[in-house]
């Protein structure tokens, strides 16, 4: 029961893990809370649900497709949208954001309707037991791929001149422009790239559970706690921080029961927030 | 443009003061209803304006007030009988007492911790009013109904809203002019150099968001009230939040009337156009928010001054640009 409670805790953490990154990195580096960011997720989980209906494509491959889709989608944002208003402080940049979450949400809506949508491959219901805990097949692949996509992207920060310009900008725009850098570029960019990672957990997120246009603002209390418990701007500390939020949903679901899921998290975002503003490895800057 | 002065501004607001206090005997119900809603929203985003406006510290869940000021009332008029008016002082002064005390905490994050807390705050209030026995759950509360019939209650809730909402206005006006509202502009504007000059931060913040909270949950409390019915998906909700602020930049942030304005002008053209294009309701509410933050961002009295033309439009664009 406890195994079976951990192993559960674990494979939803690495799944936390990666769309509290896509919204770390905006939040990191812009300053800019993302209140689309669920939306977007849900947009991801869409063109998945589109293209494995009218393609008839596995879930699995419509990976791609939901990347480059929102990669697009948020390359136009920010170019067209956020950059317009990126100095204007923080009320000007949070309605905005919650703006693009409105109007994504009636385009969703449009579309789509308000039934709840899902997929359901023939692997779906399919698992292995491991010393009495069971672990479905699907819930792994995610947990895998999640990580794995975490990892790419702190290589990416580490390993490439366009993430150390990305991280430049989030030292200190002014400096980086100085060195040449295209402060708007680098905006589009970063948060392309969070819209990106966002697109692909949503056609993660559609395989394990069915959504509704309306999904997307559940996952804001997990975006804001995984941003603030991993600590601004380090991504090893966003996914330590996914993976305990993953075991107290999980924990919590156990001995309190699924109603009080949400009770216990936003307490624990509360808590976190008074008692350890910088998270488990957060620095001043993302550098 | 036609410039119009000091003097005629006062008519043009006496006039309409007059207006709104004739109201009841002029209008037909729909019309009574659409102001004390815009009543309604005028007050909370007057309480928006006290924190954020003002102080700077931007309450992104300030409904969690609402909410708890319907609660409130709703529980102390159907479990323990109390009346109307007792049960919504307790009401205003819980809010505030609650603002103080988990104020004590949060007030000190600042900028964007601040709003992802008072969010998560809301969130949570809901969450446990969902929960909870006395509260009904998630199938809410009904009230006693406003003794009189429907064309009483519509008389009362107006002119309740009107004089809450005038006395949320004198409030701020007083705040604006008394040391306290010189105190909170200097912790917006640098609240390091406000604590060097010896105004200490915490009791000025503490004191802000509990007066913004007294109105908050005074106005849910008279909602609730108003509507006979509250459940925790109603009271608690981001939306209006979203568009108490739309309405204080709107209307000009830390100005008196500014807030009272936009309030009007965004419930008035809400309801007359949302009405007729229900499934376009978030589409349009998300285009009026990314419009006015992208072309009024300091207000709409502001563009006025700058005069309305298309290169000076573009120009205010320019200066938030990166």
């Amino acid at each position: 029961m406890l195994g079976q409670v951990l192993v559960n805790g674990l494979l939803q953490g690495g799944f936390y893990a990666c769309i509290g990154v896509s919204f770390s990195i905006v939040f990191g580096i812009m300053k800019i809370i993302n209140l689309a960011q669920g939306t977007q997720v849900i947009l991801g989980a869409y063109i998945t649900y589109a293209a494995s209906h009218l393609l008839g494509l596995d879930p699995f491959f419509t990976l791609p497709l939901s990347i480059i889709g929102l990669f697009i989608l948020g390359y136009m944002i920010q170019k067209y949208l956020i950059n317009l208003v990126a100095k204007g402080g923080l009320i000007i940049t949070s309605l905005l954001t919650f703006g693009l979450n409105l109007i994504l949400i009636n385009i969703a809506l449009l579309i789509w309707k308000a039934d709840f949508r899902g997929t359901n491959p023939w692997y779906m219901g399919m698992s292995f037991e491991v010393a009495g805990v069971t672990i479905p097949y699907v819930r792994l692949l995610i947990f895998v791929i999640a990580i794995l996509f975490t990892i790419v992207l702190e290589l990416f920060f580490r390993k490439t001149e366009t993430g150390n310009s990305i991280r430049a900008t989030a030292l200190n725009p002014k400096a980086a422009q100085l060195m040449g850098i295209d402060i708007g570029k680098t905006y589009c960019l970063t948060f392309a790239i969070s819209s990106a990672l966002g697109g692909a957990m949503g056609t993660l997120f559609i395989l394990a559970k069915p959504i509704s246009p309306f999904t997307g603002g559940d996952f804001l209390i997990i975006l804001f706690s995984v941003a603030i418990l991993g600590g601004l701007g380090s991504i090893p500390g966003a996914l330590l921080a996914g993976i305990v939020l993953g075991m107290v949903e999980s924990f919590s679901t156990m001995f309190f029961g699924i109603a009080f899921q949400n009770v216990v998290l936003n307490l624990v975002f509360i808590l976190i927030l008074i008692f350890l503003p910088t998270g488990f490895m957060g620095k001043r800057f993302y550098g | 443009m036609v410039k119009v002065s000091r003097k005629g501004w006062l008519l043009i607001g006496g006039g309409f003061c007059l207006f709104l206090l004739l109201a009841p005997f002029l209008l037909r119900g729909y019309w009574i209803r659409l102001l004390t809603n815009m009543f309604m929203f005028g007050i909370l985003a007057e309480s928006v304006n006290i924190i954020a406006g003002y102080c700077g510290y931007l309450a992104l869940g300030n409904m969690l007030f609402f909410g708890l000021g319907a609660y409130i009332v709703a529980v102390l008029m159907t479990k323990f009988a109390f009346s109307f008016a007792l049960a919504l002082i307790i009401a205003g002064l819980g809010a505030s007492l609650f603002s103080a005390i988990v104020g004590l905490p949060i007030l000190r994050l600042k900028g964007q911790y601040f709003i992802m807390a008072t969010m998560a705050l809301m969130e949570l209030l809901r969450a446990i009013t969902n929960n909870i026995p006395i509260t009904g759950g998630g199938q809410g509360i009904t009230l006693p109904i406003f003794p009189g019939g429907a064309a009483a209650a519509n008389f009362f809730f107006y002119y309740f809203m009107f004089g809450l909402m005038v006395f949320a206005i004198l409030c701020t006006f007083y705040i604006s002019k008394s040391r306290l509202g010189y105190a909170f502009r200097a912790i917006r504007f640098d609240e390091d150099a406000a604590s060097v000059m010896g105004i200490n931060p915490t009791p000025y913040k503490t004191i802000a968001w509990a007066i913004s909270a007294f109105f908050t949950g005074l106005t849910g409390g008279t909602y609730a009230y108003w509507m006979s019915y509250i459940d925790p998906g109603e009271a608690y909700q981001i939306m209006p939040s979203i568009k108490m602020y739309l309405m204080m930049v709107l209307g000009g942030r830390g100005t008196v009337l500014g807030p009272i304005t936009g309030a009007f002008f965004i419930e008035f053209i809400s309801e007359l156009v949302w009405g007729k294009f229900l499934e376009l309701h978030f589409l349009i509410l998300g285009l009026i928010l990314v419009l006015v933050v992208i072309f009024t961002p300091k207000g709409f009295m502001d563009l006025l001054r700058r005069g309305l033309s298309f290169s000076k439009l573009m120009a205010g664009v320019k200066e938030n640009r990166v």
